[in-house]
């Protein structure tokens, strides 16, 4: 067992790196569709957005690059976020699907757009001054960069976890949640805190983005894969909880990682198998909140 | 459904519901004339070889594909209730069985047809098991997850599909041994598996059948979108309407055997 372990160190480090990410992309798409019915799939655009503005600042020569990209990435996702609140607000009392496609749409025509912009060619993007090397950890060396994407993963999730659950902007979100009829019957503006909840969720998604794209790269093609994972995750986590994404994005970011390494082949039905697994035993997720619509 | 705005072969699939009621002696006359702007409608569909050029044919092709894609999607959406965003996943299906067909054994009219509808419907049977344990938004987001998937599948089996370069070189369909190489011939060809499609699906619409489907899709939205649907009717459901738009991918290698290459890409996202 330990041998195996030490074997697969990598690969395990490896899904973690990728359940940090996979968490702060799909507790904003959790949060959002738990409160507001809004099932967001331009969120995989916004991530993508994300990866080509790292392109662009040239994030890995310099940390200003990095630092600049990040910001601009958290600026664009917090007015695109807003934007798309506005516009989901007339299909409001429509069914799910309405919003679904338009969202769709909106993601479509963003990739088109990045497309146009920036072709069809595939960027790598190197990590910033100072984490380009690797480290040791238990005899064998991972990479800085992704060490610290595990360490910048967990510290979202605690401050996620905290904002969320301690605070009374959090008691809104999680009130939102449960009952939105109450909470509006309470005199709070529901479209207020859809607008910020889907303006934070599209900054997590393309500062999320902005932090991958030394990982990941930037292509088309990426938001439909990145978009796949995390509605896998929100549907494994159960949708509307914080502890469920953080779950649902660690066992996903182990489940792709050593799925890859071990069984190449079938990597895509090991995914594939998980989530009919989960759907089967549990059908509303794992931690399932206890939703009154 | 905004499906049926351009489809005025099929008012029935809207108004179906309108059609039910024996019509009154006066409105007999109102009644026939969808009937005769039907018949027109095919007369002028079925003479466009006669008087436009290959590539208008070719497109015209290509609308026809399509236009059963949607109207069988509709049979899903519309009809059962059933958001799906993985419905090009079996048109993917369809087309690379065809293809395949085409390539190793026969290009011979019926067979890749069929062939590409049995295994739409297998594969819609077997991925359809699992969808249909979930309502609502999950169900949407499952069958996103299956579009994806079977995209990736194309994408990495680069051995039997050709990978993202495609199928190269998939012959024209046969009738009768003899190749359907003028772009005239192919549009026939398409017009008549396509209007077997349709007629088919308005078959199974105004059927007892059709009938079940439109009742469980309307409950379901009644009891709120939360309500799982039952689940003996819902896998036959997903299963019937599922099969069906490998029906039309089937048309799709005929059309574009001589132009293009069945790729991955090429059905459009949902």
């Amino acid at each position: 067992m330990a041998g195996w372990f030490d074997a697969n160190l990598v690969s395990i480090l490896n899904g973690f790196a990728i359940g940090s990410l996979l968490f702060i992309l799909a507790v904003g798409l959790s949060i959002v569709f738990g409160m507001m019915d809004v099932l967001n799939l331009a969120h995989g655009a916004f991530f993508l957005v994300g990866s080509y503005l790292a392109v662009t600042f040239v994030a890995g020569e310099s940390w200003g690059g990095f630092l600049t990209a990040l910001g601009v990435a958290a600026l664009i996702g917090l007015l695109a976020g807003g934007a798309l609140s506005g516009m989901t607000e007339p299909l409001a009392r429509r069914p799910i699907l309405d919003q679904a496609l338009l969202t769709l749409g909106i993601s479509l025509i963003v990739a088109e757009a990045l497309s146009i912009i920036y072709g069809n060619d595939v960027f790598s993007v190197p990590e910033p001054p100072g984490l380009a090397g690797s480290v040791d950890v238990a005899g064998s060396s991972y990479p800085t960069y992704r060490l610290m994407l595990i360490a910048v993963g967990l510290l979202l999730a605690l401050v996620v976890w905290l904002v969320v659950e301690k605070t009374s902007l959090g008691a809104l979100v999680r009130a939102s949640v449960a009952d939105r009829e109450m909470v509006s019957a309470l005199g709070i503006d529901n479209r207020k805190v859809k607008f910020a909840v889907l303006g934070v969720g599209s900054l997590l998604a393309s500062v999320a983005g902005v932090l991958a794209a030394p990982v990941y790269g930037a292509r088309p093609g990426l938001d439909k894969t990145i978009l796949i994972l995390a509605l896998v995750v929100i549907v494994i986590g159960g949708l509307g909880s914080v502890r469920g994404a953080l779950v649902g994005a660690l066992v996903i970011g182990q489940v792709e990682s050593l799925g890859r390494a071990l069984f190449p082949e079938i990597a895509s039905f090991i995914l594939f198998g998980t989530l009919a697994l989960v759907l089967i035993v549990r059908p509303r997720g794992l931690f399932a909140g206890k939703v009154a619509h | 459904m905004t499906v049926h705005a351009d489809r005025p072969t099929e008012p029935s699939v809207a108004g179906a519901t309108a059609t039910h009621d024996a019509p009154p002696p006066s409105r007999r006359l109102g009644r026939s004339l969808p009937a005769v702007a039907v018949l027109v409608l095919l007369v002028l569909l079925a003479a466009v070889p006669l008087f436009l050029a290959p590539f208008e044919a070719n497109t015209l092709s290509r609308i026809l594909v399509f236009a059963l894609f949607a109207v069988s999607l509709d049979l899903l959406v519309g009809i059962t209730g059933l958001p799906s965003l993985g419905h090009a996943a079996y048109f993917g299906v369809g087309a690379y069985t065809a293809g395949l067909v085409s390539i190793h054994w026969t290009s011979e009219a019926p067979v890749p047809v069929l062939l590409a509808a049995v295994a739409g419907a297998v594969a819609a049977a077997a991925t359809g098991w699992l969808a249909v344990r979930s309502g609502g938004v999950y169900f949407l987001m499952l069958t996103l997850a299956i579009g994806e998937l079977v995209h990736q599948l194309a994408q990495s089996l680069s051995d039997v599909t050709g990978g993202s370069n495609g199928l190269f070189g998939i012959p024209s369909v046969r009738v009768g041994g003899e190749p359907l190489t003028l772009a005239g011939y192919v549009y026939w060809y398409i017009l008549a598996v396509a209007l077997l499609g349709f007629l088919g699906l308005w078959l199974v619409a105004h059927s007892p059948f059709g009938g079940v489907l439109r009742a469980s899709g309307t409950t379901s939205r009644e009891c709120g979108r939360w309500a799982t649907p039952p689940s003996a009717t819902s896998s036959s459901r997903s299963r019937s309407p599922a099969a069906s738009p490998a029906w039309p991918a089937a048309c799709w290698p005929a059309w574009s055997a001589s132009s293009t290459r069945a790729t991955p890409a090429s059905p459009p996202a949902p």
